[in-house]
């Protein structure tokens, strides 16, 4: 390799650094460093006359690689790395051979002007030195594939599809179920965002959404299908889609349901949740869409009497099942959720038939609410709000813990349609603490019920079952102090409520989908409690992007969600994806994971840690694709044979920084080093100066990918290099970008303690503190606690020769 | 028949285990007198000291050494068979990265010889006597070796050629080691200067039980003694501490055949930066189930601090070899 020729330029900041240290001379000093072809010191590198210098200066001096000294990259508001990298692209310079000393922010600004400042600024000027002579140029672009792979055909799903086929590009849809628009078409009365409970109906905005993707051609649909593979590979994904044999000639089918008619065969679909009844060949509803007659296949015995009765010969009983394999650069998952989540709280009734869900009983509406068990018309529906739901106060732990804000909107309106069309029947409305109806529609929803009488009472469910009368009885225990129902009718008895129903509507919680593909795991998503995918963080500059790259969650797949909402999500996914699609590439950043095939064993602990679902096994042996890595680290620090690591940020580049790092601190005052991770704490350490505080000079940092990117292995190498204290940064909890960072250092360094008591080594000498950016007097403090005790310990005895 | 080559095996601080084990290698020893006369093996030759001495330098062609250095004796010992002999061969995990003698880096003399001498309690010394490296009887002075703070290896005093890993070195390792010895008798191509006789990859790559690993969090750790492990599958899988990954592979897995974690004994792979900490970032990564937003700090920290002993866990075999390789006393000016 070449030797690297260095540029470095050394920014005063219009004195605003050099009132504070002499950059006269860092520039004479950072003159005599290895490999250095030039050097210069500028007034304010950020100004527009300084970046046409610069580029006519790197290409006279032909530096292929430069160093600031000025501003921090992570916290500059005029030159930080977005900044440096689009720079460097004008000058030919390689996007990733570039580092900065941040010698304003963690210096001129942080400490006292005098000799020492100047001391660690220098400091600083070496250490980016040391990193910047065993950078390497970023990683070429990968190719990414401009066809988009639809998960579940619902409101979110088709949203997406169509956007991506407006700007020309190719979407294949793959739903389980036979027809498009999902959800959407079984909720009869849409709610809108305008002060109207629903007036707008599905029948009519349903086929609406689903026919512009039918009818585009880009689209491809696939109804009845499943993905029974996907994996990622070279940046896209390659899906293995399986799809229904075509029994029904699209082309032929005239949809007269002669076929329907003669069929002897009955089934069952989820689009009417079990309760009605279809034929084997049939139509789910007659405004689906696609417009086809389609067969159920785990119904029909093939008797053969539609493909006879067909008047136009499209029925072929004989067909296959077909499978499509494909790459897609992206994936949208819309898979929706699962309602019907009451079935293991025994409490709730869900067994007897008169028992429903809230999304049965939207079906139920459709049809004209009649008792299941035995088709008479109810005379008294309670519904039960948060039924398996907000599961943490006095529920036990059981059932779900989150509020799915819907149910309650949802309930006023099918309470009301109650109210309005079946005068003879009485309602009730059970609710937990509190009624949640959000936004600007709800809440008029839930003043017109208390208008029209309804009866509230609030308690939580101790148990429904079949009551004497042959009916259903509903046992309450009492909340808080509310004695009685809102009218009056019921009152609480030594904390007990009884009162007798027809028929009960739970407002389940919404939960996700279930996965009977396991495509979370083959995608290798990582979900909260509940199952559902978590969001890139922090959550407001990737929306809807999974932890893995270009893998939307879209609708209710992500949350509980109305169709509105949920269709807004569909249109952002598409948006996000757009640039790729666009470029047809991705740019690779400067850091990436490698994993070395000469030191791999396949233990796929890296595997486990990755938090992008960017390292598989293959069997030759794991392999990391840069195209989804985001360079967390996570794999080098558990990899245990040292056989994964990160370009850019090797083991070597940071123990080279620690070897110069300390040359300006006095002799006897203890040397600390901050490890912080590159979004919060690093930011942290920037923001004690921005905000006037003031530091000690004798800590030195290192901007980390994440505070769990460090190996302890070469936390000991530090100390045995005489490093006197260490404190790593990560995220405040719940803040790591990549999900649990912040933890798994946390436990290291718990681990490691435990370690250092067993050598003798002080634990004060390895701190780590979660530091969000907003906690940088936390920082200040913290080293200087440091500081102090370091003082009393003295010197670290690791950093000695130990073999007496 | 070229001139056979001369070879020495030496016993320093060690169980005798290694010494076993070249015996143990039944008719293979012939293969070695074949190539080599054996000129010094105090334990099971009669050859003395003096007679070490007494040779020329570089006068043997290998040295099998085992054993750490714990005393200023066996110091010397290395040193005069490393000047006496072209080839150094650390032989055993104790010579090579410190074995487990090595764990007696946790203390120091002091410590040892007031346990010893006085603390236990079958010791009877009302006068506190203990070991000294000269004292006088009847005009006459009586020396003894020194006995050091820190256990040492072999690298730590003398310069090294090879390491032949392993408590003790398993048969099939001591035959290839042979036939380094057989290579440099008839002047072939040897490794290069520094190499241990064993795979460059860890013992997962050839592991028979590495095809059952599935990718998964360990929730809890249990210490192998908790359970009966399942014969075939992966015993970090099933939350038993195996330092199998960290480790060189080249033992043939004896252990692991019987249904024991390995415990590190053929040491660090040898990109690794010191084998104690680095198992400890990996197990502070995997251990625990996951899900650390939804747990309290304590909660999310007990599975890692439920590890006990991480020196005996992690360094087992290479406490002297490790970064910080003792335990050392904070405070100023100690």
């Amino acid at each position: 390799m070449a030797e690297p020729k260095i540029g470095v330029w050394i920014c005063n900041c219009k004195g605003r650094i050099s009132g504070s240290l002499d950059t006269a001379h860092l520039t004479q000093e950072a003159a005599k460093l290895p490999n250095v072809v030039f050097v210069k010191e500028t007034d304010i590198l950020c100004s527009q006359g300084e970046m046409e210098n610069l580029r006519q200066e790197i290409g006279e001096s032909g530096a292929d690689r430069v160093l600031f000294a000025g501003c921090s990259p992570r916290t500059s508001l005029r030159f930080p790395e977005e900044f440096i990298t689009a720079t460097l692209q004008k000058t030919g310079v390689n996007r990733a051979m570039y580092e900065v000393a941040n010698i304003r922010e963690q210096c001129a600004w942080l400490h006292e002007p005098g000799p020492e400042t100047t001391a660690k600024a220098l400091d600083e000027i070496a250490m980016a030195h040391a990193r910047l002579r065993l950078d390497r140029e970023s990683l070429p672009d990968v190719l990414i594939s401009d066809k988009a792979l639809v998960i579940g055909g619902g409101p979110a799903g088709l949203a997406a599809a169509k956007d991506l086929a407006g700007v020309g590009k190719e979407v294949d849809i793959v739903e389980k179920g036979t027809y498009l628009g999902g959800r959407l078409c079984q909720i009869s009365l849409l709610f809108q965002s305008e002060n109207w409970a629903g007036k707008c109906v599905s029948m009519c905005v349903g086929p609406v959404q689903a026919s512009g993707v039918v009818m585009n051609p880009l689209i491809g649909v696939h109804t009845q299908s499943r993905i029974s593979h996907i994996e990622k590979e070279d940046g896209n994904f390659l899906a293995t889609i399986q799809c229904a044999p075509k029994y029904v000639d699209e082309d032929k089918c005239t949809a007269c349901g002669e076929c329907a008619r003669v069929c002897p065969e009955y089934a069952l679909s989820s689009y009417d949740e079990g309760l009605f009844s279809r034929k084997a060949i049939d139509k789910d509803f007659v405004r689906a869409v696609p417009d086809v007659y389609n067969i159920m296949d785990s119904f029909c015995t093939k008797c053969g009497e539609c493909e006879k009765i067909c008047p136009t010969q499209a029925i072929d009983l004989s067909a296959k099942l077909s499978i499509i394999q494909d790459t897609y650069g992206a994936v949208f998952l819309g898979t929706g959720f699962d309602a019907a989540t009451v079935h293991n709280r025994p409490e709730l009734g869900y067994a007897s038939p008169d028992v429903v869900t809230g999304m049965e009983f939207e079906r139920l509406l459709e049809h004209g609410v009649k008792r299941p068990s035995d088709g008479e018309t109810p005379e008294h529906i309670v519904f039960v709000l948060c039924a398996g739901s907000r599961a943490t106060r006095d529920k036990e732990g059981q059932g779900v813990p989150h509020c799915s804000k819907t149910c309650c909107g949802i309930t006023m309106k099918q309470a009301m349609r109650v109210a309005q069309g079946m005068m003879e029947t009485e309602v009730t409305i059970i609710y937990y603490y509190d009624i949640r109806t959000y936004e600007r529609t709800f809440e008029s929803l839930y003043d017109t019920v208390q208008k029209m009488g309804i009866e509230f009472v609030k308690g939580n469910i101790d148990a429904i079952t079949a009551s004497e009368e042959g009916g259903l009885a509903v046992s309450l225990n009492q909340l808080d102090d509310q004695t009685e129902s809102s009218g009056g009718e019921h009152v609480f008895e030594d904390g007990k409520l009884l009162l007798n129903a027809d028929m009960i509507v739970l407002a389940s919680a919404q939960l996700p989908q279930k996965d009977p593909d396991n495509l979370i795991t083959q995608l290798q998503l990582r979900t909260d409690e509940a199952g559902f995918p978590i969001e890139n963080q922090p959550r407001i500059f990737r929306p809807t992007e999974s932890l893995v790259d270009r893998v939307y969650v879209i609708g209710a797949a992500s949350g509980p969600k109305v169709v509105q909402q949920a269709v807004e999500q569909g249109h952002a996914a598409a948006m996000n994806v757009l640039p790729y699609f666009l470029k047809g590439k991705k740019e690779m950043g400067k850091f990436a994971s490698r994993i070395d095939p000469d030191y791999c064993v396949s233990c796929r602990i890296c595997e486990t840690v990755c938090p992008h679902g960017a390292i598989k096994f293959t069997t030759e042996g794991m392999v990391c694709d840069p195209a989804f890595c985001q360079a967390c680290g996570f794999c080098a620090a558990a990899c245990p044979t040292h056989a994964a690591s990160l370009v850019n940020f090797s083991d070597q580049q940071i123990l080279d920084q620690v070897d110069v790092a300390f040359k300006g601190v006095k002799n006897g005052d203890p040397k600390i080093l901050a490890l912080l991770c590159y979004w919060c704490s690093y930011a942290a350490a920037d923001m004690a100066s921005i905000n006037g505080l003031k530091a000690l000079t004798n800590f030195r940092s290192i901007r980390i990918r994440c505070s769990s990117s460090v190996n302890t292995a070469l936390i000991m190498e530090m100390f045995k290099q005489g490093v006197d204290g260490i404190l790593v940064g990560g995220c405040p909890p719940q803040g790591c970008h990549h999900i649990n960072g912040n933890y798994l250092t946390d436990k290291r360094t718990a681990l490691m303690h435990n370690l250092m008591e067993q050598l003798g080594l002080s634990t004060t000498r390895l701190r780590f503190d979660y530091i969000g950016v907003s906690n940088y007097q936390l920082f200040v403090d913290t080293i200087a606690d440091m500081d102090k005790k370091l003082r009393d310990l003295g010197p670290n005895p690791a950093g000695r020769d130990l073999n007496r | 028949m070229d001139k056979k080559i001369t070879m020495a095996i030496n016993w320093a601080g060690a169980c005798g285990g290694c010494d076993v084990a070249i015996l143990d290698m039944e008719e293979m020893l012939f293969d070695i007198v074949d190539i080599a006369d054996i000129v010094y093996w105090p334990v099971a030759m009669d050859f003395k000291r003096d007679d070490l001495i007494a040779m020329k330098n570089g006068s043997i062609d290998i040295v099998l050494f085992n054993g750490t250095v714990r005393t200023s004796e066996q110091e010397e010992d290395a040193r005069i068979l490393r000047d006496r002999c072209k080839v150094m061969i650390a032989f055993g995990a104790c010579s090579a990265f410190g074995g487990i003698p090595g764990l007696a880096n946790v203390s120091d003399r002091e410590e040892i010889f007031r346990v010893s001498y006085e603390d236990t309690p079958s010791t009877v010394n009302p006068d506190g006597v203990r070991p000294q490296t000269s004292c006088h009887v009847n005009g006459d002075t009586i020396t003894l070796p020194e006995f050091y703070d820190t256990v040492k290896t072999l690298d730590q005093v003398v310069d090294v050629d090879y390491y032949v890993p392993g408590c003790p070195p398993t048969s099939n390792t001591i035959a290839q080691a042979v036939g380094v010895i057989a290579a440099y008798a008839k002047g072939e191509d040897l490794p290069p200067r520094g190499a241990s006789i064993s795979s460059p990859k860890a013992l997962c790559e050839e592991c028979k039980r590495a095809a059952t690993k599935t990718g998964q969090r360990i929730p809890e750790v249990i210490r192998p003694h908790e359970v009966v492990a399942d014969p075939d599958r992966c015993f970090l899988e099933q939350g038993i501490l195996c330092m199998g990954p960290f480790t060189a592979g080249g033992c043939g897995g004896n252990c692991i055949n019987a249904n024991m974690p390995c415990r590190g004994c053929y040491g660090p792979t040898s990109k690794l930066l010191d084998p104690g900490a680095e198992a400890l970032s990996t197990f502070g990564s995997i251990v625990g189930k996951g899900g650390e937003d939804f747990q309290l700090r304590g909660q999310m920290k007990a599975p890692v601090n439920n590890i006990k002993d991480p020196i005996g866990s992690f360094y087992r075999f290479t406490f002297p070899s490790a970064l910080v390789n003792r335990t050392v006393k904070e405070g100023k000016n100690k």
